[in-house]
Formats: structure tokens, C-alpha cells, sequence
């Protein structure tokens, strides 16, 4: 191959038509860029909340009136313990706080730092919290756009909440929590379990809902049916649940995207397609030339999908390493507040490195395909016409 | 083949080993252990999307699907049941 005169022909003229080339590469570039970055950024949230979802319970037991999920009386948990198969019973305290003035809201945890998983879970995110220090008054721990927020409307220590009730609680700001979690905490507000009870107004009685876990997974169905039919206005919501909600929130988001890739890709297929079919004197002088100097139609065919080959593989190693260097080393601007949202706090992620090969092979095989045979059909249409009549 | 072809293979190889250096050396496991432990302390693992308050935040509550959040700025329109495509800045 190294010596071959075919081979040193086609890169000869692959560098003497550079021009030709350079325009088409462009233009591949910018599609392919958009279109990798686009999947980049949505395949490595996805892989992160996929992750985190080991973490969630397999169960979780809320409590409706009026379609609005309202508070679970703690003796339910009572009742579940009771069931057999089901295994840590535990209760969440969460909901949102919102500042009316300014349209924006925090998410506030409850955490029941005394339970062991909880305890770990803190150790890894933080070494240096001291949980007695923590624990001696009312503290919390908050999101980087908590933080952030809180720090540019002059509450850089602390925050007075407004409770139903009409009192005020002032919580200190203990510490922040690391960037590297902001993809689930950026706008997390993390107390005490008895101190988010008593923002929310709420009694120790109550609780926002209840998780548990049904460690044998034939289990679950019969599990879910049992607590079904303890009250009417109950709601089970199973770990596949939000598995299947975070996948439609991706395909959605990946979908539209890939609509608007093919609709570009379609355009410049035709383009690509009507440049070559059109009377293009000088491709067509060309190709009639390798005819009369006795290349066969197959030689013809041949060099123009190498060269069409070339170009679409620079195009496409260009455009995807350009799209994994702003997505993956400087984090994506500008494009990542599409899928991270501008309505509420602004949220800066660390999109960990992922790399999916089927996506990488779709993206190849999606531009390719069209690209190559919009080139070879009119090529092949001239090569069988006679020499002379093409040179004309 | 010609001279010049050698050295633009040459630089397009150098990306791909640049990428694939930079994928195995990243620190992936740093970043998903802080999350996940996050979600772990909270047994939450909604993600932070920036979202105006009537939308859906928290993952099995009303996240697209399990429950369709109603707007209550605008009870008169459709009910959400996903995040907003382009979200206003």
C-alpha cells in the first residue's frame, strides 16, 4: 500500500484539490462538533444520574390529596416494618423554599445524621466537617448556587427562614459542599431532620414521605401491591419509575437534537449531491480523462471513495476531538445551559469523561453513509457516459 | 503515498491518542463517588436542573411520567411533565 502508484496518486491529488476539500471539511466539522457535544454533554449527565440511582431506595411511599403530595404520618413506617422482605425503613423530610421576591427557590433536605449511611456518605463528601460542631446548633450545609446566591444577596454567614407558623429560624451556613456534587446539589440546602420539620412547619409526626428497600426483586411486585391496598390515597413509586423518567428526559433532549442534526445532514447531502450532479466541467473533464487513459469504471469509483473517505474521516476525527475538548476539558459553555437550565440558581457541573461507543459509531455511520454515496452516485453517472461526451 | 499525507495522519493520530490519554487519566471516579454520596446521605438523586419553582426538581415525586406537575402560575395551560427544552436565561 505504501508503494502503491494508486495510493500515491490519490494522496497527491487529495493535496492538490486541498481547497475543494477544505470547504467540505468545514462545513462537516461544524455539523459533527455540534452534533458530538450535543450527545457528549447528555451521555455524561446521564451516566452520572445512572450512577447516583444505585444510591436511591427501591421503594419510596408518598401520600396524595388532590393530586399534590402532601405529609405521611410517621406511623406508617410501623406498618411497613411489619411487612416481610422489606428492610430499611426510612423517612425523608425535603421541599422547596422559595423566595418570593426574587422567583428563585432551594431545595432543603432533612438528614438524620445519627443514621450510619448518612454518616459515610458525609465522610466522603466532606473529611474535614466536624458533625458535633454541626450538630451543636442549627446549621446547614449548601449547593454551590446556594452558596453563591446567598453570598450576592448579602447572607454570606447565615439565613433567617420565614416558617408557616410566622417565626423565624436562623440557620448558619456552615459549609459549602464541593462543586464535583453540583449536578444533584447545586441548589441543596442540607439540615438537620428535625430542623427542615420545623422550616416546613411540620410536627414530629410527620415526614414527606417514606423509602424502604425489597432486597429479593421478585419481591417487588407483591411488595407494591400489599402497600397499595393499605389506603386510597397512597402512592408507590419504584426506583424504575425514575429510571424510565430520567431516560425520557434524555431521549427527549438527545431526540431533538438528532431531528435537527438529520435535517442539516439531509440539506447538506443535497447540496453536496447537486454540486456534483450539476455540469461541473472540471470533475467531469477529470473523470473522463482517467476514462480515456484507460481506468475502468471501477478504478474511477474506487479513487473517488477513498477521497471522499478521507475526507470524511479527517472531518470526523477533527469534529469529534474538538467536540470532547469543549465538552470534556473546558466544560462546555454556553451549550450546557440548555440541558442545566437559566429559570433558577445557575448551576456550573463537572461533566465526567464518558465515552459511548455506539453513539460514536451512529454518529459515524449517520454522516458517512449519505455523505459518501451523495458523491459517488453522480461520479458513477459520469463514469459510464463515453469519455469524449464527458470531456465536452 | 506522499510526504504531507504522513504528517496529517500523523497529527490527526496525536488527537486520538490525546483523547484517549486524557479519557483513562481523568479522575471519573473522584466526581461520581461525591455525587453519589450526596444522593446517598440524601436518598435523593433528582438532578439540579435550574428550574422555575411549578416544575418538577425532585426525582419520584413529579419528575416526567410519575406525576404531571401542574403550573401554578397558569392553571389554564398544559401540565408539564418534562423540563422546558430552552430554558430563558
Amino acid at each position: 500500500m505504501r508503494n502503491s502508484p494508486f495510493f500515491h496518486f490519490l494522496t497527491l491529488e487529495f493535496f492538490k484539490e486541498r481547497k475543494k476539500h477544505m470547504g467540505v471539511i468545514a462545513i462537516s466539522l461544524v455539523i459533527l462538533f455540534l452534533l458530538s457535544s450535543v450527545l457528549f454533554i447528555s451521555s455524561s449527565i446521564r451516566y452520572s444520574l445512572e450512577q447516583t440511582l444505585d444510591q436511591e431506595p427501591d421503594f419510596v411511599v408518598q401520600r396524595i390529596q388532590g393530586g399534590e403530595r402532601v405529609s405521611v404520618p410517621t406511623e406508617w413506617m410501623d406498618r411497613l416494618l411489619e411487612i416481610h422482605g422489606i428492610s430499611s425503613v426510612t423517612a425523608r423530610v425535603y421541599g422547596r423554599y422559595f423566595f418570593k421576591s426574587k422567583e428563585k427557590s432551594f431545595l432543603i433536605v432533612g438528614v438524620d445524621f445519627m443514621d450510619e449511611q448518612s454518616h459515610k456518605a458525609l465522610r466522603t463528601i466532606m473529611d474535614e466537617v466536624d458533625l458535633r460542631e454541626f450538630l451543636k446548633g442549627d446549621n446547614m450545609l449548601v449547593g454551590g448556587g446556594v452558596s453563591h446566591y446567598l453570598k450576592s444577596h448579602f447572607y454570606p454567614k447565615g439565613y433567617t427562614f420565614l416558617t408557616p407558623k410566622g417565626a423565624f429560624k436562623k440557620v448558619h451556613l456552615f459549609k459549602v459542599l464541593p462543586r464535583e456534587s453540583n449536578l444533584i446539589a447545586n441548589d441543596m440546602i442540607i439540615v438537620p431532620i428535625e430542623l427542615a420539620q420545623e422550616i416546613f412547619g411540620m410536627n414530629e409526626e410527620e415526614v414527606s414521605d417514606i423509602t424502604f428497600n425489597v432486597p429479593n426483586d421478585d419481591e417487588w411486585a407483591n411488595v407494591e401491591d400489599k402497600i397499595s391496598s393499605f389506603h386510597y390515597d397512597l402512592r408507590v413509586i419504584t426506583k424504575n419509575d425514575i429510571k424510565k423518567a430520567y431516560e425520557n428526559l434524555y431521549n427527549y433532549k438527545g431526540g431533538i437534537f438528532l431531528i435537527l442534526f438529520l435535517i442539516t445532514i439531509v440539506t447538506f447531502v443535497l447540496i453536496l449531491y447537486q454540486r456534483y450532479s450539476m455540469v461541473y466541467s472540471s470533475e467531469r473533464r477529470h473523470i473522463g480523462l482517467l476514462r480515456a487513459l484507460g481506468w475502468s469504471i471501477n478504478d474511477v469509483l474506487k479513487l473517488k471513495f477513498f477521497e471522499t473517505m478521507m475526507v470524511v474521516i479527517v472531518a470526523y476525527i477533527l469534529g469529534v476531538g474538538l467536540a470532547y475538548l469543549y465538552v470534556f476539558v473546558l466544560g462546555a459553555p454556553l451549550l450546557r445551559e440548555i440541558f442545566l437550565g437559566g429559570a433558577n440558581l445557575h448551576n456550573v457541573i463537572t461533566l465526567v469523561p464518558v465515552l459511548n461507543f455506539g453513539i460514536l459509531s451512529s454518529i459515524f455511520l449517520i454522516y458517512a453513509v449519505p455523505f459518501v454515496s451523495a458523491v459517488l452516485i453522480p461520479v458513477w453517472k459520469i463514469a459510464v457516459t463515453d469519455p469524449k461526451e464527458a470531456m465536452l | 503515498m506522499i510526504k504531507p499525507f504522513y504528517v496529517a495522519g500523523s497529527l490527526l493520530l496525536l488527537i486520538i491518542f490525546s483523547i484517549g490519554v486524557h479519557y483513562i487519566s481523568g479522575d471519573r471516579m473522584g466526581i461520581t463517588d461525591r455525587v453519589n454520596a450526596v444522593a446517598s446521605m440524601t436518598r435523593m438523586s433528582s438532578p439540579s436542573f435550574s428550574v422555575a419553582y411549578y416544575e418538577p426538581r425532585v426525582g419520584g415525586t413529579k419528575i416526567g411520567g410519575v406525576e404531571k406537575a401542574v403550573n401554578i402560575a397558569y392553571p389554564e395551560m398544559m401540565p408539564l411533565d418534562r423540563m422546558d427544552f430552552v430554558y430563558e436565561k
